[in-house]
């Protein structure tokens, strides 16, 4: 089995291109499809559960969360997802997740992201379990 | 000169820890797509996808540039709405989400009113082994 050790991985050509064989004989660029951001929220208890390149989440409301990169993205254009597990015995046990918050349409920044988390009757509530993905280029 | 190109199963950090480079190939995102779903749906930003089409109110396909090896990849979609910051699940009665190797179909709903809807910014992410 063959080991490499290193702390970094830079392209040879191009800095930011690290190509990998991702297929039979398909090859794809690395740097962009690995996650960057990920966090899992308690929002009942305001805590970090587990994230990479994540400052801080600020609670913004009941169940509208903001966020914060360590390290930018390079715009607001990258690809994302947001979920959330229900909260057991609550009526519209079904959660979902939108980045779009009422009053501000800015859900995907650079340097951020919200969410926010709705039972299936409609009102937010503070997700247990809220995660949110990540993929892109960083600036 | 000729481009490098190296070959290992293991890559270790000097800190961080050590990583199946398994994990890496099979583990990276093989297709996203960030896009604007309302007027003319199109591409903001994407990486293995090679094209958009909207397909009716909060209806969307995503094509691959390079196709997975079968329909039977893992996927993510959300959304970001505007001002009334609905909620957005995918799969809907007649919307259901259509995968094949070379794209991916699906609805954007809101929670409240339960019908399909174009949204602000959508995204989608895609996991599993290119073709």
């Amino acid at each position: 089995m063959s080991e490499i050790k290193v702390d970094t991985l830079t392209g040879k050509t191009t800095a930011n291109i690290v190509t990998i064989t991702a297929g039979a004989s398909q090859t794809m660029d690395l740097i962009p499809s690995v996650v960057k951001i990920y966090v899992n929220f308690n929002g009942s208890s305001n805590t970090v559960l587990d994230s990479i390149n994540t400052s801080s989440v600020t609670d913004n409301s009941t169940g509208q969360y903001t966020y914060n990169y360590s390290n930018n993205m390079s715009s607001s254009s990258y690809g994302f997802s947001n979920t959330a597990g229900g909260s057991s015995g609550t009526t519209g046990d079904d959660s979902y997740g939108s980045t779009g918050q009422a009053g501000n349409s800015a859900g995907t920044l650079s340097s951020s992201i919200k969410g926010r988390y709705k039972h299936n009757n409609g009102t937010n509530y503070d997700a247990s379990n809220a995660s949110i993905l990540v993929v892109g280029d960083l600036a | 000169m000729a481009l490098g190109k190296i070959k290992a199963d293991t890559l270790e950090h000097s800190t961080a820890g050590s990583l199946d480079t398994q994990y890496i190939v099979e583990g990276s995102a093989k297709a996203w797509t960030n896009f604007v779903g309302t007027g003319t749906a199109a591409i903001n930003r994407s990486s293995n996808s090679s094209g958009l089409t909207d397909n009716g109110t909060g209806d969307y396909t995503v094509s691959f540039t390079t196709s997975l090896v079968d329909a039977n990849f893992s996927f993510a979609m959300a959304a970001n709405q505007t001002s009334t910051g609905t909620g957005m699940v995918t799969g809907d009665s007649g919307h259901q989400t259509t995968l094949t190797a070379g794209s991916i179909r699906w609805g954007f709903t809101g929670s409240s009113s339960n019908a399909v809807t174009d949204v602000a910014t959508g995204s989608v992410m895609v996991h599993g082994d290119l073709a």
